[in-house]
């Protein structure tokens, strides 16, 4: 594994692997951060009466984890989301491991943004999430923050 | 005494029906929601480089703001039971802290054979602009019995 420190670093088929064992308190924390009340994620009852039978982790929650991962040792510092698209496939319970393998699918000089490609599997191999999402860099040529520095 | 358990079936849901949900997003809410997510992105944590960037100060995860679609679905639109099957998303604007974030989503397509709806979705900040806009399948609770 890199960092890489600026956007002519990225090259396209660059992979990163990074996982996480996810846990009741990231979900209970998350929903209570969005307000979320849905009984799947926060109610072992109700749940046990669905398919499931146990609670269920939030999607986009997990997603951010290979966000992050790519923020933090892809592109970073300083990238923004400018797209995502995400199917869950799969539910994620708590205690399952997650691992994100992302791979670098399109870079775009013009707009600094670099595209992943983002396959998440639990800890059976199963995949439980499969989409991409697209990050602006900051860096370089375009590092405002450099450029701020340097001239205003 | 109000029911949260009140989610609505494929059968039930309307086209064109919505529903929002308001929330102002504290510095509190972007500092947990970063360490939840194992990010250390400085646009998010680092003043000192925000206000170097033409964004100007910190700005709010934008995963953040976006899971209170999915927040508003499961509360109010179809409700309680729906889970999350597909998701597109679109980040237009940043958030800011201090920013009262509204959610929209609205129904605009069901499948009833397969118990799938379609759901259009919006966030806007305090001056009305739209900061992200995405589309999200979910797949309602079926009717009990």
């Amino acid at each position: 594994m890199r960092a890489y420190g600026s956007f002519s670093d990225i090259k396209i088929g660059d992979r990163l692997r990074y996982a996480k064992t996810m846990t009741e308190a990231e979900t209970y924390l998350g929903v209570g951060l969005i307000g979320a009340l849905n009984p799947v994620h926060i109610d072992e009852e109700y749940c046990k009466k669905t398919r499931f039978k146990r609670r269920l982790g939030v999607g986009l929650l997990v997603n951010a984890l290979a966000v992050s991962a790519a923020e933090n040792f892809l592109v970073g510092p300083g990238t923004q989301l400018v797209s995502l698209d995400a199917k869950f496939v799969a539910p994620v319970y708590f205690g399952d491991t997650v691992t994100a393998e992302l791979e670098v699918i399109g870079t775009d000089s013009e707009e600094q943004t670099v595209t992943f490609k983002n396959t998440m599997t639990n800890q059976d191999g199963n995949p439980v999430l499969l989409g991409e999402f697209k990050l602006r860099v900051r860096g370089e040529s375009g590092d405002q923050h450099s450029q701020r520095q340097d001239g205003a | 005494m109000i029911n949260i358990l009140n989610g609505k079936t494929v059968h039930e849901v309307e086209i064109g029906e919505k529903a929002s949900m308001s929330k102002t997003i504290t510095e509190t809410d972007a500092y947990m929601f970063a360490a939840l997510t194992g990010s250390t992105n400085p646009l998010y944590l680092d003043e000192v480089f925000a206000s170097g960037t033409p964004l100007g100060r910190r700005i709010v995860p934008e995963l953040l703001i976006a899971s209170m679609l999915p927040a508003t679905q499961g509360n109010f639109l179809p409700g309680e039971g729906n889970l999350h099957l597909k998701q597109h998303l679109d980040f237009l604007k940043p958030v800011f802290i201090g920013d009262t974030i509204t959610t929209e989503v609205e129904i605009i397509g069901k499948d009833v054979e397969r118990n799938r709806v379609t759901i259009r979705q919006a966030c806007r900040n305090q001056d009305g602009e739209v900061v992200v806009t995405g589309e999200a399948v979910v797949w309602p609770k079926k009717r009990e019995g």
